[in-house]
């Protein structure tokens, strides 16, 4: 099917006729496996996970109320929250620390600078807070690696601009995806095609004829961008094809599963580099505790039975697992008569974890105070140096998060700067 | 609240947000904008607008009273045309350029300063006039920025095509406006890109207005998909049914007959060339003569498929089980002329003419 899709790529001359950034076209694909990775996961605990119930617990001066400072767990250099207690469901933390703390790294005492859902989303998932123009890291790393893949960025919600530098795709359920990887059958079953091959090929052909003849007309910038777009597209969406003996047969009900599952088929088909997961409702204002305690046991159950997954599908070693919020929680509950002094308000400090292919784990880089305020850091060696580290904010995350992938020196990443200078990017951040 | 770089922003921002100071719920199910219970910052600056302070005695209708003063802002008449622009092309306007280094810096510039001076012109316009919103959207409609839909001739030179970059309208259609779209050539919706099913519609760069906000302004490999999953099924739905009909009742091929059968004589020929130029005309708006190159392609289209089919054995002399189940008295098609239409529907319906706007 792989080669079908290249012959017809072929056919169309996408070289000449697509816009720049589908000019490589045969050469991105020229695998027959397609996109083979790193495949990037990005996780959005969305509303403001709060931290100190899991990598950055306290349990001091009332910061926490389910456990007290000797009740924190250990896991090789991880101090976490006890969770197994008090979660109703999903994964603890003595659970998800067991299984991947010797692969997670994770940084506390983030700056996130600001205390507003939207420009916190915005700020993390993109490195940059005074613009609304910039790509999530997610979107620019598949424009930079995939750019004609069709699914090349798959979004599931939060905060997903993507500099109009690669295509946008939401695809959040299962049969969705399936009657896209056949859509030119009737509902999505190979074995009743609409038109018969024959007739198929000639619509095909007088496409292609049709966009070569209106390619070689004067035409608005605009006009030809489109066009472009729009005949790459359809080009591009029969590679889905290969996407169908990866969807499986049953549909899991949990939120994330069900993201994971289309990612991951999607990653196996070869058709997709980056993926934004996301389950909302952190926003843990009128009753902290018993919120956080549903919410991050769902997540991280969401992020092992990724884990578990991809490793059936045998691409877990090129994994690349980002887990973050885009704020966290204040150090006290919050204290009015309307929240009944249970919720706790935004905080702009937090954290972020990461794991999976070329992330050492087991580390733990950064701090926050016992009143929840950011530690600085020395970019040199990442210990903490209060007087004259650095205030670790998301451009510095995204920087190291840019040259990890390899694109930092992309001309798309060039067009999205971040000015972090030399002298304060995180040497060794990755290990 | 003394730092200059803080005061810059807070200046405007709290004396506006002083203004909600008492604009709060007494439901307890909506606690998060109750009353401050400790009264209103005190650190920050006082509610008013641009460096009025609010009356006390207007306190009572705060909101009402910074209305009027938005209004009277000249920003509030150039906002509302920059949204209308928004609307109408789906794409905010240009901001100046930034990169003084860009090789193209100059050309950008322009662009902005022409389209920022239409857009202050409008503005005027709109003000003068009483703030009308309708004139707003009838000045953009009328203006190039709008209506110009090419170019006299191509231009491979960066500066000129950065010039132009931003001009005409070009939008892929919304899924609602597809449906809209359908529902107006065809009779009725496909009903699958609507609010009935929420799942194509996401999947075609709609909104539901919680986590996902902005439609999607570019096609990705999945919207392909689905632009042929619609092209195929409109055109099974409607293809045949419509031949079903009387002549004169029918909507898409009320000049054709499924006897009909190119290369079979001239005036054949000459018959279906007007069938496609009517087709044209319906799904893609065009008006394109009958010995035009794009009634070329489709007739070459249709009569391939035609004698194609010639050559295949066994071929069913009925339309497809799936397109003919709901039409009732379905019509043979020993000739697959049925479905050489069906195809010149699909094909017509993938170009960006039908699909754009």
């Amino acid at each position: 099917m792989r080669r079908v899709f290249l012959k017809l790529c072929g056919l169309a001359g996408l070289g000449l006729a697509m816009p720049f950034r589908f000019s490589n076209l045969l050469r991105a694909e020229s695998k027959d496996n397609g996109y083979e990775g790193p495949f990037y996961v990005v996780l959005n605990a969305s509303g403001g996970w709060d931290t100190t119930y899991l990598m950055d617990p306290k349990g001091i001066d009332g910061i926490n109320r389910l456990f007290e400072a000797g009740d924190i767990q250990t896991r090789g250099n991880h101090k976490f929250a006890p969770t197994e207690k008090h979660k109703s469901g999903g994964m603890s933390n003595e659970e998800f620390y067991a299984n991947f703390g010797d692969e997670l790294l994770v940084l506390n005492g983030l700056d996130y600078s600001v205390n507003n859902h939207s420009p916190g989303a915005r700020y993390m998932a993109t490195g940059k807070l005074n613009s609304l123009a910039y790509p999530t890291f997610a979107a620019l790393v598949a424009a930079c690696q995939g750019p004609t893949c069709p699914l090349s960025f798959l979004t599931f919600g939060n905060y997903s601009a993507t500099g109009n530098l690669v295509a946008m795709s939401r695809v959040p359920y299962l049969p969705s995806l399936k009657k896209l990887a056949n859509a030119d059958a009737i509902e999505g079953n190979e074995r009743s095609p609409y038109h018969d091959r024959f007739a198929l090929d000639r619509i095909e052909r007088a496409l292609l004829t049709e966009h070569e003849a209106t390619a070689a007309d004067p035409r608005l910038p605009r006009v030809e961008r489109a066009e472009n777009m729009l005949y790459a597209a359809q080009v591009n969406s029969k590679a889905l094809e290969c996407i169908a003996p990866h969807i499986p047969s049953s549909i899991p009900k949990e939120r994330l599963a069900q993201q994971v599952e289309i990612t991951l088929a999607s990653f196996k088909a070869g058709v997709c580099v980056s993926a934004n997961l996301t389950i909302g409702q952190f926003d843990s204002h009128a009753n902290n505790d018993r919120d956080q305690m549903l919410l991050i046991p769902e997540f991280l159950a969401g992020i092992a039975y990724l884990m578990r997954r991809a490793e059936e599908l045998k691409i877990r070693d090129q994994l690349v697992v980002i887990l973050q919020s885009e704020m966290g929680r204040t150090p006290t509950y919050n204290n009015n008569n309307n929240n009944n002094g249970n919720g706790k308000d935004h905080w702009s400090v937090g954290s972020i974890m990461f794991l999976g292919k070329g992330i050492k784990g087991d580390r733990v880089i950064g701090a926050t105070d016992e009143k929840q305020f950011q530690v600085a850091v020395d970019p040199q060696t990442l210990a903490c140096e209060k007087e004259k580290g650095i205030r670790v904010r998301p451009e510095h995350i995204h920087t190291a998060l840019r040259e990890f992938a390899g694109i930092a020196d992309h001309e798309y990443s060039k067009k999205f700067p971040l000015g972090v200078p030399d002298k304060d990017k995180l040497k060794g951040l990755w290990g | 609240m003394q730092a200059t770089e803080c005061v810059v922003c807070h200046k405007t921002l709290d004396t506006v947000a002083g203004m909600f100071q008492d604009y709060w719920r007494f439901d307890a199910n909506f606690a998060t904008y109750g009353k401050r219970k400790g009264g209103w910052f005190s650190d920050m600056f006082g509610a008013g607008f641009e460096g009025e302070d609010l009356p006390a005695e207007q306190r009572w209708r705060a909101l009402q009273w910074l209305g009027v003063r938005t209004a009277k802002d000249p920003r509030f008449a150039v906002a509302m045309v920059e949204h209308v622009y928004y609307l109408l092309t789906g794409r905010k306007v240009l901001l100046p350029p930034k990169e003084i280094d860009d090789p193209l810096y100059a050309a950008k510039r322009r662009a902005y300063q022409t389209q920022r001076q239409r857009t202050e012109a409008i503005a005027a316009r709109f003000a003068a006039e009483g703030f009308n919103l309708k004139s707003v959207f009838k000045d953009w409609v009328a203006s190039d920025f709008y209506r110009a839909d090419g170019l006299r001739t191509a231009t491979e030179n960066p500066t000129r095509r950065a010039e132009l970059d931003d001009i005409g309208l070009m939008r892929m259609l919304a899924p609602e406006q597809v449906e809209r779209k359908l529902n107006a050539i065809f009779g009725e919706r496909w009903g699958r890109l609507g609010h009935g099913d929420g799942q194509l519609a996401a999947l075609y760069g709609g909104i539901d207005s919680k986590e996902v906000t902005e439609r999607a302004a570019d096609p990705s490999g999945a919207m392909g998909a689905i632009q042929r999953i619609l092209s195929n099924d409109i055109a099974c739905r409607q293809t045949l049914k419509d031949f079903a009909r009387p002549a004169a009742e029918r909507r898409l091929f009320s000049n054709i007959e499924p006897d009909i059968i190119p290369g079979s004589s001239p005036k054949a020929d000459a018959k279906i060339r007007a069938a496609i130029a009517r087709l044209h005309e319906l799904v893609l708006g065009r008006y394109d003569a009958v010995d035009s190159a794009e009634v070329n392609r489709s007739f070459e289209l249709f009569a391939k498929i035609v004698t194609d089919a010639q050559a295949q054995k066994g071929l069913d002399k009925r339309e497809n089980y799936h397109c003919r189940a709901h039409v009732p008295d379905a019509p043979e098609d020993p000739h697959y002329t049925i479905r050489a239409w069906r195809g010149v529907l699909t094909y017509l319906m993938r170009r960006q003419d039908f699909l754009y706007e």
